[in-house]
């Protein structure tokens, strides 16, 4: 537990250490991002707040290129694998960190689009759609986070983690959406489905991560 | 003799159909330092990933401290100190900050590495950025990422240490740190594998070397040359037809150098001490008696030019 928190350690602390931009461009993200949800009635497919998915693809997406592939980018991945720290810490560690990161920029986003509301006279407040929204947001953003760790083990072009995550997002929410259609499964099978999905990825990804792929080197 | 700490037997790496390491053994006990060189893409940063367990042999085996690599057991690592092409610290971080992530790694108590750092850094810039004010690590030179690279790896006093090129960019002051840290390594029995191009390093460090080519190792020094059959430098005060005299009983060639008569002997170490004594004899004043070893160059090219 302690070399898990030495990683989310890691991570966070070189994370609050990057430039300013950095905090700019997510700043950007979650206030526009914050003004969709007062469109509403996505329905017609029957699942509310999905664009919460793929706000998770984004988010967790950014955190992934920084927390797993620019480590296998500079090499410095192997020097990590043998100073100490199981495999699973770094694995898991690094996936927490970026799980946590996203659901921190999820919650400000949801307080960002409650806040526009109110001020539009919707006094709603946190009601149950705004529950599975970031029910829904924190299972995506599991499964995001399972893929990228990996893909950025499996693939030889990294730059390929963000495409391949949205396209599995798709194909979940896709199916699902066709599933809905003919059969009526309840709205919270979804999060499920993704945590499902999510725990598939991580063993995959712990394979790779005691492979030899793990230190091979890769190029953008 | 001590236990050998790292035991490689007839290891196969390949990669794909490409065979990098054939059949290759080694044994290397504790308090040894063993010098791996090599041409470019001879195999030695796989010979050393294999031994860190980030590469799976096709064959043979590997046991480091009695552990298998390929197993990943993090007590293991928590008991090496590796030096590798990438000195893996986190470039928004400062000295401190990254060290405290690998202290952590090896679950050492922070203030036992302030004073580590205090006894064995001082006087070095690592000592500055840990005690003083810092900057991050990206803002460093190329020298000073790999200072704090040996800090790191010397953290703990690891029981074994595996160094790839960890001489590169160093500056002379860093360098001889670099040396003095090795032979307090060595002097807790440490047992250490430098892999390097900077020869004079392997010279000076190493009491075993072989040479990574076509696959196989090839042991090109293991210290016994000087005891079994020199050569051997002897060096007399001068005095009147001395050089007829030294070379008469010494069969060789007499230089004068310095003030004094330096002789090259070729002679197993069972023979020296009777050439002295006649010496001695002859009136020649014996001032010093020293192994010479062969220049590591030039074995390295003699043993190219052989093969």
């Amino acid at each position: 537990m302690k070399k898990l928190n030495a990683i989310i350690f890691k991570e966070w602390a070189n994370f609050t250490g990057s430039e300013r931009g950095v905090f700019a461009v997510y700043g950007v993200l979650v206030i526009s991002w914050s003004f969709l949800p007062l469109y509403k009635g996505l329905g017609g497919t029957g699942i509310e707040d999905i664009w919460w998915l793929f706000f998770s693809v984004v988010i967790s997406g950014n955190f992934s290129n920084t927390v797993f592939v620019s480590e296998r980018l500079s090499g410095s991945m192997e020097i990590l694998l043998t100073s100490g720290f199981s495999r699973d810490a770094v694995l898991f560690g690094k996936s927490v960190f970026i799980a946590c990161m996203s659901i921190c920029i999820g919650a400000m986003c949801l307080g960002l689009s409650r806040l526009w509301l109110t001020l539009s006279g919707d006094h709603r407040g946190f009601d149950d759609a705004v529950l599975s929204g970031a029910v829904l947001y924190c299972a995506g953003t599991c499964m995001n986070v399972a893929i990228a760790a990996w893909m950025s083990v499996r693939l030889q072009s990294p730059r390929l983690i963000p495409i391949v995550t949205i396209l599995m997002m798709t194909i979940v929410v896709a199916g699902f959406s066709g599933l809905l259609y003919f059969v009526a499964v309840p709205q919270w099978s979804l999060p499920v489905i993704l945590l499902s999905m999510a725990s598939v990825f991580f063993l995959f990804a712990r394979k790779e991560f005691n492979g030899e792929r793990i230190i091979q080197p890769v190029h953008l | 003799m001590p236990p050998a700490i790292i035991r490689v037997e007839n290891l196969v790496k390949q990669f794909g159909k490409h065979v990098v390491i054939d059949n290759c053994s080694l044994h290397i006990h504790q308090g040894s330092v063993f010098g791996l060189v090599g041409l470019n893409g001879a195999g030695k940063t796989t010979l050393i990933r294999l031994l860190l367990g980030l590469l799976k042999p096709e064959a043979g085996a590997v046991s480091v401290l009695g552990h298998v690599p390929w197993e990943h057991d993090e007590t293991l690592y928590q008991r090496c100190g590796v030096v590798l092409e990438n000195d893996g610290f986190s470039g928004n971080l400062d000295v401190k900050d990254n060290l405290k992530i690998f202290a952590a790694a090896k679950e050492l108590a922070w203030k036992n590495v302030e004073a580590y750092v205090r006894e064995f850094w001082a006087g070095t810039f690592i000592h500055g950025e840990m005690f003083g004010p810092s900057k991050k690590v990206k803002y460093f030179s190329r020298g000073q990422r790999m200072q704090c690279s040996l800090c790191r790896a010397f953290l703990g006093w690891p029981e074994v240490y595996l160094f790839d090129e960890p001489t590169v960019a160093l500056d002379v002051e860093a360098y001889d740190h670099f040396c003095f840290m090795c032979r307090v390594a060595r002097s807790r029995n440490s047992a250490m594998i430098i892999s390097s191009h900077q020869l004079s390093a392997i010279e000076e460090l190493c009491d075993l070397v072989a040479v990574l080519d076509n696959k196989k190792l090839c042991l090109l020094d293991d210290g016994s040359e000087a005891k079994e059959g020199g050569p051997w430098t002897i060096v007399m005060k001068n005095g009147p037809g001395l050089k007829e005299i030294i070379e008469r009983v010494s069969c060789s060639v007499a230089s004068y150098s310095e003030g004094a008569w330096h002789v090259m002997l070729q002679a197993p170490l069972t023979m020296v001490p009777e050439i002295i004594a006649r010496l001695v004899q002859a009136g020649c004043g014996i001032l010093e008696v020293r192994p010479e070893k062969q220049d590591l160059k030039c074995k390295i090219r003699t043993h190219y030019e052989k093969t």
